[in-house]
């Protein structure tokens, strides 16, 4: 009965191991899977670089409540006085900026100054919407109201970046 | 009788040390991946680059860095980890990778130096 029992639990045991072997390798296959999926996963600053490139045109444009610049801007006084980078910003393709001056009274557009990848308009209103398109731009959008000689002028900003990663 | 006993006993305990070492072997695994040259490069570029967006002329900005310097000090990497060009921040830990760069887009001449004490890297815009 004794020598009965201890040859069942051999064979459990026998049982058990290739089980555990199996469950062992799923397991490991599993994690490994799943950390290079992890790993591999670009880190997407693209909202946040579009949020901060917003920021900083909106203090740039903004002097205690008064428009800082006369209209048209001109691009050239824009990128100097806000110290941004009129080459990278406006030529390497992966900004966008959209500045819509609108007069609050008539609401007649003064100027709509566009610079950078206007592809990006487009690309943002998709990927802003329910489809989520993962090589899309992503933007960052503000209206806000500035005076400008005794006038109120309504300004809609579009800001986009769809710089994901460059290698050397 | 006690013979088989102990051998059952040895069996699990053998069990019991394989299973540790099969675990510790992941952990390993899934700490060394996550602290890997390419993914500290990535983090770091993106990073200063951020900040450096955010950055007017005569600003300064310190970024903690424990882990990118302490992989610096781990590789051995003698050269300075952080470069700018064209508008590009470039960080690069080891002579075996090519490094990772990120583009900004202030304007402005940058520097950065590295503390090695508090573990930062601080950037300045001039």
């Amino acid at each position: 009965m004794k020598s009965n029992l201890i040859k069942i639990k051999k064979a459990d045991s026998k049982f058990l191991s290739i089980w555990w072997f199996a469950v062992i390798v799923v397991v490991s296959v599993g994690i490994v899977i799943g950390v290079e999926i992890f790993f591999s996963a670009k880190i997407d600053v693209r909202p946040l670089e579009s949020e901060i490139l917003a920021d900083r045109v909106i203090s740039c444009l903004n002097d205690f409540g008064n428009l800082k610049f006369s209209l048209p801007l001109d691009a050239k006084t824009f990128f100097q006085s806000c110290y941004l980078n009129e080459t990278v910003v406006s030529k390497s393709g992966n900004y966008f900026l959209k500045i819509e001056f609108i007069n609050a009274k008539n609401l007649k557009t003064l100027q709509s100054f566009v610079q950078g990848n206007a592809a990006f308009e487009k690309d943002c209103q998709i990927s802003s919407g329910k489809i989520k398109a993962k090589s899309f731009a992503r933007c960052s959008y503000k209206d806000f109201s500035l005076n400008s000689n005794g006038e109120i002028i309504n300004i809609a900003l579009i800001a986009g970046s769809n710089q994901e990663y460059r290698i050397k | 009788m006690n013979k088989k006993s102990q051998k059952i006993e040895t069996e699990e305990l053998i069990f019991i040390i394989l299973n540790f070492v099969f675990f510790a072997i992941l952990l390993f695994f899934v700490v060394r991946s996550g602290s890997v040259d390419s993914i500290l490069e990535e983090v770091y570029a993106k990073k200063i680059a951020l900040v450096m967006d955010s950055m007017k002329p005569g600003m300064s900005i310190e970024v903690k860095a424990d882990n990118l310097l302490s992989q610096i000090e781990k590789n051995k990497f003698t050269r300075f980890p952080v470069i700018f060009e064209n508008n590009r921040v470039i960080v690069v830990t080891s002579e075996k990778t090519k490094g990772y760069s990120f583009e900004y887009f202030s304007e402005g001449n940058p520097e950065a130096s590295i503390d090695n004490q508090l573990k930062t890297i601080s950037v300045k815009l001039k």
